[in-house]
């Protein structure tokens, strides 16, 4: 079975130019050669620290940012390069959902009007018809039709999230990528957010690529887990064996980072240094400068991700030597 | 909360600091009881808008306008600062306690080198200028952790990535080694490896330095891996208070397990749902027990040594 979304070779940079200087515009590589596959009814999550490229590749794979090179495939038809007109049937079936649900709403628009923009957009139906969608959606996301008259600036941030959520799954989509949507929410109003994704997902067989800086959500909702690095993907694996080993050196000080909510255990805490600037990445493997675990041929060869099981991935040259550790969990 | 400590460096008693503002009042803090032994973080935990910075604003004396603290006393060296006047204050602030803020970049002035920013706090309570100044700033910055403190100590707050900034913020706080340090989100603005290096500073600067230290924060994996005493905040009341191991293992207040159940942990399975998910409209009904009693608050309740609960039932 063809997978719903697949990347190849994906790469994208900006160009960051000089505010006081007219020439050397630097080359900034936001995303390099990242190849993922998500199956239909799965949920991937893309996790890495701020400024990786998490969110750049999502765009990308959304269309709404032209990729350098290599191609992004939806349900077998490729369709990065295509034109606005071309994509238009797409969009329907790829939708996003945003971090800020105070920024991602327009604050001029009633509720009703933000859900029913969609409608009018790519389907012909009538007023009334249109009502009873916006209503519907309402409903999926846990609002009532009270809401629909009132404006994004009335709403607290978890509902700001639901309408974000229904505006999302308005036109039936097969794809969404969710763009930490939870990362500006309360724990509790987070806690609800993920709940209803949950649900939505089993109800209208979503695939989710979630991308998210909190590790905790991500063994939470999904079933696969692609860690970024500079702009790389460096590991992926079915979330239960990352958490339990991780293969690359900074899947391990990720987990090692993460502060348990429980204090009866203390973890080692090897997180050292920073990320580099992505304008001048390191030389070779680009998280040798940071790796407890590297040697020569770190600094010298870039390790190519390479396949350590049937399941798993991996970019780094002693992937096979390493007995890294996950997170053994109570309960 | 223990009785037998008696070296309690910050006791805040009866707090109540309300906003006046057009639609009423707005009760932020509500008969908030604190003490904070030295050497010992006391970790304030709740979600946004629950009081937690306020509490903090008010030890310092630095709440907004409309707000004001309208009762209660803040005990420091034996001498209760909601009474000190304004100028005796100044000199308490930033010297003996001192404030981390949660995003580095709105905490340091942009226009001006961090060296200037950590001499002014000399320049100011201890009255060192010049090159005096100069070699216990680069000092400071070396005790948190910037490498090459010389030459970064002539460096503007741009030129620093986000966790040395806010090591920066934090060589500023300790600058007039303080007794008390209020730390609220330190490292929320933070990615994650970040935040465990800024955690483990913290850690060691205040076992070294017996600092009082308020932790501030929503993150209740960062409470449990660095407070010794957690207060449960929720609507400007502290509604339970206990040792770390307690609240995470014998929370008696039902907020607090709700709170604790909306952490999704690692290992727990996906198909578990959280608690709080399913009722449409937990917020309502989570106040309604408030709501119905009114202006009635009941007195925390002492269950255990240590371990405080406020019971609406």
């Amino acid at each position: 079975m063809v997978p719903l979304l697949q990347t190849e070779k994906l790469c994208k940079s900006f160009r960051v130019k000089n505010r006081y200087r007219s020439v050397g515009a630097a080359l900034l590589p936001a995303v390099v050669d990242v190849d993922l596959t998500i199956a239909r009814g799965r949920t991937l999550g893309l996790v890495g620290e701020s400024g990786c490229g998490k969110s750049t590749l999502g765009k990308t794979i959304m269309g709404l940012l032209q990729p350098d090179s290599g191609r992004v495939t939806f349900d077998g038809t490729t369709i990065s390069g295509l034109s606005a007109r071309q994509m238009r049937p797409f969009r329907q079936q790829m939708q996003m959902v945003f971090q800020d649900p105070y920024a991602s709403l327009n604050p001029r628009l009633t509720v009703f009007a933000t859900l029913a923009e969609p409608f009018k957009i790519h389907t012909n139906l009538g007023a009334a018809a249109i009502a009873d969608k916006v209503m519907e959606l309402l409903d999926c996301v846990g609002l009532t039709a009270q809401h629909a008259r009132r404006y994004p600036h009335e709403f607290s941030g978890g509902q700001r999230q639901r309408i974000g959520i229904a505006r999302a799954l308005a036109l039936t989509p097969r794809l969404i990528i969710a763009d930490e949507p939870v990362s500006a929410l309360d724990l509790s109003i987070q806690a609800q957010i993920i709940n209803l994704m949950q649900d939505l997902q089993q109800r209208f067989n979503l695939t989710y690529l979630f991308i998210s800086h909190d590790l905790c959500v991500v063994e939470h909702l999904c079933d696969e887990i692609a860690v970024m690095y500079l702009g790389r993907i460096v590991e992926q694996a079915p979330v239960d064996d990352f958490f339990r080993q991780p293969l690359h050196p900074y899947g391990e000080m990720l987990l090692q980072a993460l502060p348990l909510a429980d204090p009866t255990i203390r973890q080692r805490n090897i997180a050292r240094g920073e990320v580099p600037s992505a304008l001048q990445p390191p030389a070779g493997c680009p998280f040798h400068p940071r790796c407890p675990y590297a040697s020569a041929i770190c600094a010298e060869q870039l390790p190519p991700l390479t396949a350590a099981s049937a399941i798993r991935r991996v970019a780094c040259h002693h992937a096979g030597q390493l007995n890294l550790d996950g997170i053994t969990t109570a309960g | 909360m223990t009785t037998t400590d008696c070296s309690a460096c910050l006791e805040i008693s009866g707090l109540n600091t309300y906003f006046f503002t057009g639609d009423g009042i707005i009760k932020a803090v509500r008969d908030l009881d604190l003490r904070v032994p030295a050497a010992t973080t006391v970790a304030l935990v709740g979600e946004s808008g629950c009081g937690k910075s306020i509490t903090a604003l008010s030890v310092l004396r630095l709440v907004p306008e409309p707000g004001r603290v309208v009762a209660g006393e803040i005990m420091f060296n034996g001498e209760d600062l909601l009474k000190l006047p304004q100028l005796e204050m100044r000199r308490i602030r930033g010297n003996r306690i001192a404030m981390i803020f949660q995003d580095p970049m709105t905490a340091l002035n942009p226009v001006l080198t961090i060296g200037a920013q950590i001499d002014e706090v000399l320049a100011l309570h201890r009255a060192l200028t010049g090159e005096q100044a100069r070699q216990r700033g680069i000092a400071i910055l070396e005790q948190v952790g910037i490498p090459r403190p010389a030459q970064r100590y002539d460096d503007y707050p741009h030129q620093l990535s986000g966790g040395m900034r806010q090591r920066v913020v934090i060589a500023m706080a300790l600058a007039c080694d303080p007794a008390v340090l209020i730390a609220d989100e330190p490292t929320t603005a933070l990615d994650v490896t970040i935040q465990a290096q800024i955690m483990a500073l913290l850690a060691q600067q205040q076992r070294q330095r017996r600092m009082a230290t308020i932790l501030i924060s929503h993150d209740l994996g960062v409470v449990a891996q660095n407070a010794a005493i957690v207060a449960i905040m929720y609507n400007g009341m502290i509604v339970e208070i206990a040792p770390v191991a307690t609240i995470f293992a014998a929370a008696q207040h039902p907020y607090t397990r709700q709170l604790l159940d909306c952490i999704p942990k690692p290992g727990q399975r996906r198909q578990r749902l959280l608690q709080r998910s399913n009722d449409k409209h937990q917020t309502e009904q989570f106040s309604a027990p408030f709501a119905a009693r009114g202006e009635h608050i009941p007195p925390m309740q002492q269950v255990a040594d240590g371990h405080c609960v406020r019971r609406w039932s």
